[in-house]
């Protein structure tokens, strides 16, 4: 991907109404913040649409980028609170920040390893978990954020990624760790 | 040597997702990278992270909208910026630009009128604004909706004239040619609810 101070240069000529590096700007960041959007609401069509609005909005308030964070954050935030806002307006699932169950059992790392590596069980286990703990996830693994970057993306302070990737984290090997252990029997 | 024990157990394993993603720097990396090497554990928790983000960047590429989103966020772009004022991003009242074209002419033909009275009529009008030969007042809010077209008839079927607006909250003021026409205006604005928000 293209690096943040051509992102900036880019943003800079999109505030100035500029066509063309509006399109250079959305073919830099489009794939990466459809995929985003794509992973937690699994519609293509729903997908392409919030895909729209980010990039509506991009053009629209371009001129109010500071600077202050990465364009790269700053469009995925715009991306995740539309996307949490749809969560909210289909009511798809309770947004509240509680915290799963505590779970008390750790999870035999070994085991995940092997599970990990399998894309359909990794899958299966991040469907799993709540969206906002899906983000933190999927916004460290697939765009390599640090958690300064995802508390900046959700908007949240960065204890609160940091919990979130803590119990995400645990799920995730629990979850692995009982898909192996079913596929073995 | 101690620095695994600066840093609690639970945040050494949410720091590890960033151990495993590389963006862990500094001292933080340092009391991370410790812990790690002195507990077999976090050794395969890590492992088992690296694992999954190995495998997530892996996977399939997503089939995006690509050129076909472009053209439609174009698209959409271009016709906001045919029906928005010039200066996108200054927010301003509904239809400022037709009515305040509606302001001038309605000034204008108030103008013309002044000049053809004051032109050997015979009588002088006192007073500055009242010189201008306006009469009894309407307040007026304009549905969103309206077009130039409507409230241009509107206009002309009650004999009103805009000589105001529009004022910070979307409000013109219309004059009337009496008191009597003011009346009847005030009660035929009040019935067209498509085109008239609030009259007073």
């Amino acid at each position: 991907m293209t690096d943040n101070t051509e992102l900036a240069s880019l943003m800079a000529r999109v505030a100035a109404q500029d066509r063309a590096a509006f399109a250079a700007l959305y073919k830099a960041l489009e794939k990466p913040v459809y995929r985003f959007i794509q992973s937690k609401l699994n519609d293509p069509h729903q997908s392409s649409d919030i895909l729209h609005d980010v990039f509506i909005d991009l053009w629209r308030s371009a001129s109010r980028f500071e600077g202050r964070s990465t364009v790269k954050t700053w469009v995925f935030g715009i991306a995740y609170r539309k996307t949490m806002d749809h969560f909210r307006k289909h009511s798809r699932t309770d947004l509240t920040d509680e915290m799963e169950e505590t779970v008390d059992d750790t999870p035999d790392a070994v085991t995940c390893i092997a599970a990990a590596q399998e894309a359909v069980h990794l899958r299966f286990c991040m469907e799993t978990l709540k969206p906002q703990h899906r983000s933190a996830v999927e916004l460290a693994f697939y765009e390599d954020m640090s958690y300064g970057q995802i508390a900046e993306t959700a908007e949240v302070p960065e204890g609160t990624i940091k919990t979130r990737i803590f119990h995400a984290k645990k799920l995730l090997l629990r979850c692995l760790e009982a898909r192996m252990k079913e596929a073995r029997t | 040597m101690t620095e695994q024990f600066d840093m609690p157990r639970e945040e050494v394993e949410a720091l590890l997702v960033f151990l495993a993603n590389g963006s862990l720097e500094g001292e933080e990396r340092e009391a991370v990278e410790a812990a790690v090497d002195a507990d077999p554990d976090l050794q395969a928790q890590l492992q088992a992270l690296k694992a999954m983000r190995e495998s997530m960047q892996k996977e399939a590429e997503v089939q995006s909208p690509g050129e076909f989103g472009l053209a439609r966020l174009l698209r959409d772009i271009e016709a906001e910026t045919m029906t928005a004022p010039p200066a996108a991003n200054i927010p301003a009242p509904p239809r400022f630009w037709k009515i305040a074209a509606m302001v001038v002419f309605g000034l204008f033909i108030a103008q013309t009128a002044y000049l053809g009275l004051s032109d050997g009529s015979g009588f002088e009008l006192a007073g500055e604004e009242e010189s201008i030969g306006v009469g009894p007042t309407l307040v007026v809010a304009f549905n969103p909706d309206a077009t130039e077209a409507q409230i241009r008839a509107l206009m002309l079927e009650l004999d009103l004239m805009i000589i105001d607006g529009p004022s910070a909250l979307g409000l013109y003021t219309l004059a009337a040619t009496d008191e009597a026409a003011r009346t009847a205006a005030l009660s035929a604005l009040k019935q067209r609810t498509r085109l008239i928000e609030s009259v007073e």
